[in-house]
């Protein structure tokens, strides 16, 4: 039953980074010198970050309490709070420093907030900044991003019985396994959920399904091979 | 590729041996890793070197310690020696399922990728048991929880030996790459990584430690001055900031 869980634990953690991934706005080396939209590196910098953040505050929820929603919660807040003051500061540089407005170069009007984007883009670039909805979109992407790391750290500490400094460096390899996977598919640019990219999610979620089921096996075989 | 696999498997096999030597199973695994990054990332992989490096070690850590825990089946004997390539063995399948899938599914058309991935995931996995054994003199599942997991260690190794694998070409990347010279700064790095080991190490044992800090300072040493000295001669011109300039 404990095995049954713990596969159900790491693949749904998997499957969450992987669609979390997808929502996060990341711009590569052209968002550095503003000419594209999103945070100026690369997803699986930033997606792990976030989901380190995610993994100190799960970790330290897991401590008091066996909920699994309250430790799943708690990780989104870290990943989620980690994300906002990230995008934050680098529109703070953007706009206050750079004298830059924040735009998407994929849409022409804000598809929340209706506000047009076309009339302040600089020609000849993708974008720049990190406009309203890709914020929304990357604070929901690392909503989902640290849940399914909290996920995965808690499938492992409560299921298959690792000690916590082994389940929070795991649960970082699997993360990081299936957000490269999903990284690759994405191409290393996207601007959120408006991103027409975002319509190749079903293949990451193939890949990734079966990249967590990968680790999940050798997560059951560290726990019953060492005796855990 | 077949001498770094060779050497690096010996060493992680075969526990007994002094630190300073399974350093240069660790540092070859090292420039191997360097090495396969170099071969894929050379075609474009879109998201950048460094996503790759970081793929490698998560991979081969989750694999490495599902190797190193095969100490609970074979406790005693041949097995306790040998299960650890079980263990590799299981990482290099893992990276070729992994590699399938990238191609298969997400559709990435770099033709050595397959190849490339379960070769990276195996350098990963032995370079976090070379480690392993390194500090903890064993790669049993218990010793090493204990000795390197629990201590935090684990945390170094991981984010020096994935810089070893992906900085290097990250670094060198554009159209006069050269691979003695990318190969030589992964060298250094891992030299880097032996050193800090040392470091821990000495405390608890000091004549394996200072031997081991002693070997890795020389290899450091010797892989920095050439790197530079390629650099310095490579390059079309370079304007000194007097930092390293007494080297070159």
């Amino acid at each position: 039953m404990d095995l049954i869980v713990l596969f159900i634990c790491i693949v749904a953690g998997g499957i969450l980074t992987s669609i979390g991934v997808h929502m996060m706005p990341v711009g590569g080396a052209p968002a550095a010198m503003g000419t594209a939209t999103g945070i100026a590196t690369g997803v699986t910098m930033i997606s792990t970050g976030a989901a380190m953040t995610g993994l100190f505050t799960a970790s330290t929820v897991e401590t008091m309490t066996s909920n699994i929603w309250l430790v799943a919660l708690s990780g989104a807040v870290g990943s989620m709070l980690m994300m906002a003051f990230t995008m934050l500061g680098g529109n703070i540089i953007y706009i206050l420093a750079a004298g830059i407005v924040p735009v998407s170069g994929r849409v022409d009007v804000d598809p929340i907030t209706k506000r047009p984007f076309l009339p302040f883009k600089t020609p000849q670039t993708d974008g720049h900044g990190t406009p309203d909805v890709s914020y929304i979109s990357g604070v929901m992407g690392a909503f989902l991003g640290g849940s399914g790391g909290a996920l995965i750290y808690y499938g492992l500490v409560n299921y298959a019985d690792f000690s916590a400094p082994l389940a929070g460096i795991s649960a970082m390899g699997i993360f990081l396994t299936n957000a490269v996977l999903s990284a690759y598919n994405i191409g290393g640019t996207i601007e959120g959920f408006h991103d027409p990219k975002f319509k190749l999610l079903p293949r990451a979620l193939k890949a990734c399904f079966i990249g967590s089921l990968i680790c999940a096996v050798f997560a059951s075989l560290i726990s019953y091979a060492g005796g855990l | 590729m077949i001498i770094a696999l060779a050497v690096s498997v010996i060493t992680a096999v075969a526990t007994e041996l002094p630190p300073a030597i399974k350093a240069i199973g660790l540092i070859l695994a090292i420039a191997w890793g360097a090495d396969v990054v170099r071969t894929i990332t050379h075609y474009g992989i879109g998201t950048g070197v460094p996503s790759i490096g970081m793929l490698a070690l998560g991979m081969g850590m989750v694999g490495a310690f599902a190797g190193m825990s095969m100490s609970g089946f074979f406790p005693t004997g041949a097995g306790s020696y040998a299960g650890v390539l079980i263990g590799v063995a299981l990482v290099a399948i893992g990276g070729l399922i992994y590699g399938l899938v990238t191609v298969k599914i997400i559709k990435m058309e770099i033709p050595v990728l397959i190849r490339g991935l379960a070769e990276l995931c195996t350098a990963g996995a032995l370079v976090v048991i070379n480690a392993s054994s390194m500090l903890a003199g064993t790669w049993h599942l218990d010793a090493v929880l204990g000795s390197v997991v629990a201590s935090g260690w684990i945390a170094v190794i991981f984010i020096l030996s994935a810089m070893g694998m992906l900085h290097p070409y990250n670094a060198c990347l554009g159209p006069d790459e050269r691979r003695g010279r990318t190969l030589t700064l992964s060298v250094e790095i891992g030299a880097i990584l032996c050193i800090i080991l040392g470091i821990n190490l000495v405390f608890v044992d000091p004549v394996d430690g200072s031997l081991l800090i002693l070997v890795s300072l020389i290899i450091w040493i010797a892989s920095y001055v050439s790197f530079v000295k390629a650099c310095m001669r490579e390059a079309y011109e370079t304007v000194g900031t007097g930092l390293i300039k007494t080297l070159g």
